[in-house]
């Protein structure tokens, strides 16, 4: 294998992998986590794009468990043998065409409504129900060993029985053809759905009685009855669990957001209705964006159970610290191994090895301007006194970092300092001589590197273990995405005859420069990234460019580095809920990962419960903000946040009916 | 390479060369671009024109709004001012589905004999991919062109909040096989949410039909829609196809030599100009016809900006530049599967 693939060149594994491959791929680090997926019960699994939803849910797709169950090296992440008895078939509603019902919803016609949402169950139903027959088609198919201990109980026979019977049952009513055998009644169920995709296209115009009078009316009724015949007749032990799993629940937003004054929750409703049910013999599996599932009418833990992938991979005070940085480095060893670099993956600690360290705060200041005339350089306000600037800039020939410190410093102290406040002894400096004030020193490096940066007309550089999975955000798709392009620097650096040379290994870590390139690169992928979001993508990249931009030019041009916590910003909830326009962009930006939303005590108790929001840290190197979470936001009002959205494009002084257009989000209450 | 002769040039010379075809029925867009209306008025100076219906389309609430609802009444004016009464027009939404379409086509039905050109200019996929769809079928029409005016230029931003993946209307898949497709993108300047397409449906084998040469400096646009196309999902330079961006009869060509062995489900991703759009659509049809799977999809966006092009092209004689697109002359048509 060549040396010089890049590992990361695919970035979504789920979709793009061959089945085989997948428990080489798939770290497990998660499944402890995770065992409510395998457990009775509804599970709503929530993540931003890139936490691993898809990939998670994965693991129970039968095709998947059979790969385990057929790889000499890997066992199936969940060895509890009592948990993964169950069955699973599902529909990822992004690529299986159910949303294609919509096509047929007419305007002014209130009878399409409910039709529509007849058509969409059915057919949901429909695909479910023979991805089931072909599930246990599939596992029948193989050795007794593999499928016995997963939950099935007697075997073709039971199987073939099972499907005759369904054939009988009213219960079923796609099924009431005779369907002696599975086959015809897969064939069966395709023609069905094959009938609904010509309808979506309205060739022809009408269903037909014969689809008509045998819709089934709930979402998964008939998975249900054909669960209660497969165990009747012993093809599934008693015990077994029926998982139904519904992937890209978002979908159904998004497409909902395309009807024109279209009824709010037109098929969602129908989720959440089977959701509520709480039918004993299925356990559905939803996975969504958290955006999506914002609004719904189902009760956590009563109708289902949460799992929040954003949430459990955060950086949080207590608790998974490591379960992020674990995970990333079991990815990135899978990746290399997959891809030939078994020396690198072996490794103790790979990423380390690939990346290195990252820097000191004055190993950083050096990156940006190895040569920079600094005592030139530093840009010190007006307002500071001559003498003091002077000894500022002495100190900067030799410490820019100290130097910018002493901006700050002086600028806080304008009447009580001196030019003797400023000792060519960098250790004499007040910060760094009274052990109270080293916070002071220590909150401030970050904005006191942005600031040399700017004097110098430079960025900050990044690179480094630490760097990458701070910049990651707790998001895996990030971190793949930074590894694809720092790779791709690397793999061309390559090409150069200086280190054709040399052993690929002996170009570990990757230099410096080539990662930080990377980086960059990586960064402003996922700002571009922002516009791909379904019908809100400008408006959210003009309302982040807005909100980015601003920190910016607020972290820069704060002398006094008083708000060096300055990145990110805070709003009192009360506030924000007086403007429905601000709440909703916000919960936007959040919902689909590009901003990070934590509660927030404030200084002062008036201002009442408040949120802060961050850009999502691979966003911090396009913007040019400061990557640290220290100290107290930028607080500001709601109505400060006006001016972006109209510069944004949305019109603030719309009608309610015009504002349910432009956010296709909004509750259908509040509109 | 078909020897089949699919006579295609300017209108003015498509209408000089049919000299039995007095007058037609024109189907156009009452739109905020200033080309809108070149064809008609060449068409009504010439005394070509008979009936006429425009399709005046709303898009969703904008920052566009009100200077593209502006500049379709200064449009509308013109053809009124035109005609000498107003135009026969038919409001629709962006967003109309199949069967509002379908009344929609009702009463052009009732409007159109069976000489109609067909002016795509300014319509939206959504709008002509089904009108061609439809006015091909329609046996009452023994010929149809389509035509398309050049425009001088196109603006920064062309449209807003592009959705996500979906059929135009009546071009869905209409088998449920989950196996691999194929995928031929029409290159444009913005990709708008493919990659979502390329993600979910892993196509494979991918082709990319690239304008070339391509109007400056679009080209420059073009080659970044490849690129990030390409930083995504592997494909090789020979995956790249450089066709003539006015010449269907080519692009047709084009889809045939890649597309036709192929005879899993096809999707095609129309997102480059107007004529290699046209090219997909009569391409989708004949494969249909032959009863191959095909679906074409696009991205579309909730609304287009007052600037989406300025001006119109003109050539050196100072007349706007109006390509004319023979599809079916006589009862024959000109795109089908037995000659592609």
């Amino acid at each position: 294998m060549s040396m010089r693939r890049n590992p990361f060149t695919t970035l979504y594994v789920t979709e793009r992998l061959d089945q085989a491959d997948f428990p080489a791929l798939f770290s497990p680090i998660l499944a402890p986590h995770i065992t409510p997926l395998f457990e009775a019960g509804n599970v709503v699994i929530e993540g931003t794009q890139g936490t691993g939803k898809s990939m998670l849910l994965a693991l129970l797709q039968t095709k998947i468990r059979i790969a385990y169950a057929e790889s000499s090296r890997h066992t199936y992440p969940i060895e509890d043998r009592a948990l993964c008895q169950f069955v699973c078939a599902g529909i990822n509603l992004a690529t299986n065409q159910a949303l294609r019902s919509a096509a047929r919803w007419k305007k002014d016609d209130e009878g399409r409504d409910d039709e529509l949402r007849l058509c969409f169950i059915d057919y949901v139903n429909t695909w479910i129900l023979r991805d089931l027959l072909e599930s246990i088609d599939l596992m029948l198919s193989h050795s007794r060993l593999l499928w016995e201990p997963l939950g099935l109980g007697e075997g073709r026979d039971a199987f073939n029985a099972s499907i005759v019977e369904m054939g009988m049952s009213p219960l079923i009513p796609i099924l009431v053809q005779e369907s002696p055998t599975v086959q015809v009644a897969v064939h069966q169920l395709s023609l069905r759905i094959d009938r609904y995709l010509q309808f979506f296209n309205g060739r022809p115009k009408d269903l037909g009685n014969d689809i008509r009078d045998t819709q089934t009316q709930s979402l998964g009724q008939p998975v249900a009855d054909a669960v209660t015949i497969l165990k009747r007749m012993g093809c599934l032990a008693q015990g077994t669990r029926m998982l139904i799993m519904l992937d890209q629940f978002e979908q159904l937003l998004e497409m909902e957001a395309s009807l024109p004054n279209r009824p709010y929750r037109l098929l969602r409703d129908t989720i959440d209705q089977a959701l509520h049910r709480r039918e004993p013999t299925l356990s559905f599996r939803i996975g969504t964006r958290p955006y999506a599932w914002q609004d719904m009418e189902g009760q956590a833990l009563r109708d289902y159970h949460p799992l929040n992938l954003d949430e459990m991979l955060a950086r949080k005070e207590h608790g998974n610290r490591d379960l992020f940085p674990n995970l990333a480095s079991d990815v990135f060893a899978r990746r290399l191994k997959a891809f030939g670099y078994d020396q690198i993956a072996d490794t103790a600690d790979p990423i380390d090895a690939v990346f290195g360290a990252y820097p000191k705060p004055r190993e950083r200041v050096r990156q940006i301007g190895p040569n920079t005339n600094w005592s030139a350089k530093i840009s010190i306000p007006k307002e500071v006194d001559t003498e003091i600037a002077a000894r500022i800039r002495e100190i900067a020939i030799d410490n820019p970092l100290e130097a910018k410190l002493g901006v700050a410093w002086a600028m806080q102290n304008l009447d009580k300092c001196n030019a003797s406040d400023f000792p060519s002894e960098v250790d004499e400096l007040h910060w760094n001589r009274n052990e109270e004030k080293k916070w002071w020193k220590k909150e401030r490096l970050w904005i006191a590197i942005l600031q040399l940066a700017a004097d110098n007309r430079q960025k900050i550089v990044f690179f480094g273990k630490k760097d990458i999975l701070d910049l990651s955000g707790g998001n895996i798709l990030v971190f793949a995405s930074i590894c694809q392009h720092i790779w791709e620097c690397w793999i061309r650096s390559l090409v150069n005859p200086k280190n054709r040379t040399t052993r690929w290994e002996d170009n570990l870590p990757i230099e410096r420069k080539l990662q930080n390139e990377g980086i960059l690169s990586a960064s402003n992928t996922w700002h571009r990234k922002i516009s791909e979001e379904t019908w809100i993508g400008d408006t959210l990249l003009s309302f982040m460019d807005e909100m980015g931009n601003w920190l910016r030019r607020e972290l820069n041009d704060d002398r006094s580095m008083s708000y060096p916590g300055g990145n990110g910003i805070s709003l009192a909830n009360r506030d924000v809920n007086s403007l429905p326009e601000v709440r909703k962009v916000l919960s936007e930006a959040s919902g689909r990962g590009f901003l990070l939303q934590r509660k927030h005590t404030p200084k002062v108790r008036e201002r009442g419960e408040s949120k802060k929001w961050y850009p999502h840290p691979i966003l911090v190197p396009y913007y040019e903000l400061t990557l640290n979470h220290t100290k107290e936001p930028r607080y500001l009002k709601a109505s400060d946040l006006l001016p972006w959205l109209v510069r944004a494009g949305v019109d603030i002084a719309r009608s309610p009916k015009e504002r349910q257009m432009t956010f296709p989000w909004d509750k259908a209450g509040e509109t | 390479m078909t020897g089949e002769y699919r006579p295609a040039g300017p209108l003015n010379w498509i209408i000089d060369h049919l000299p039995n075809h007095s007058d037609w029925d024109l189907i156009g867009a009452i739109s905020a671009e200033p080309r809108a209306n070149e064809v008609v008025r060449l068409l009504f100076n010439r005394g070509k024109l008979h009936n006429s219906c425009f399709i005046d389309i709303e898009d969703q609430a904008s920052e566009f709004q009100i200077a593209t609802q502006d500049a379709r009444k200064l449009h509308r004016n013109e053809l009124q001012n035109l005609f000498g009464q107003s135009p026969n027009a038919i409001p629709m939404e962006l967003f109309s589905e199949i069967d509002d379409l379908d009344d929609m086509f009702a009463k052009i039905d009732s409007n159109i004999g069976d000489r109609v050109m067909l002016d795509i200019t300014s319509l939206p996929k959504r709008f002509f991919f089904y009108l061609v769809r439809k006015l091909r079928a329609a046996e009452t029409v023994k010929n149809l062109i389509v035509t398309y005016t050049v425009p001088r230029s196109y603006g920064k931003t062309l449209h807003k909040n592009p959705g996500g993946w979906m059929p135009l209307p009546g071009f869905g898949s209409e088998v449920s096989s989950s196996k691999q497709p194929m995928l031929v993108i029409a290159v444009g300047y913005h990709h708008l949410k493919l990659l979502d397409l390329i993600r979910e449906r892993t196509p494979k084998p991918i082709r990319l039909l690239m304008p070339f040469p391509s109007m400056p400096p679009g080209f420059s646009q073009n080659w970044e829609f490849i690129r990030y196309i390409h930083e995504q999902v592997e494909f090789s330079s020979q995956d790249i196809r450089r066709v003539d961006p006015f010449s269907v009869s080519l692009a047709f060509e084009h889809l045939r030599a890649q597309c036709s062995a192929h005879v899993g489900e096809l999707l095609l991703a129309p997102f480059g100009p107007k004529p290699i759009s046209l090219a997909m659509a009569l391409y989708a049809l004949a494969r249909e016809d032959f009863g191959l799977p095909v679906s074409v999809g696009y991205t579309q966006p909730r609304a287009y900006s007052d600037l989406y092009s300025q001006g119109v092209q003109r050539g050196h004689d100072g007349k706007p530049i109006i390509h004319a697109y023979c599809v079916k002359l006589n009862g024959d048509l000109f795109y089908r599967w037995d000659t592609a």
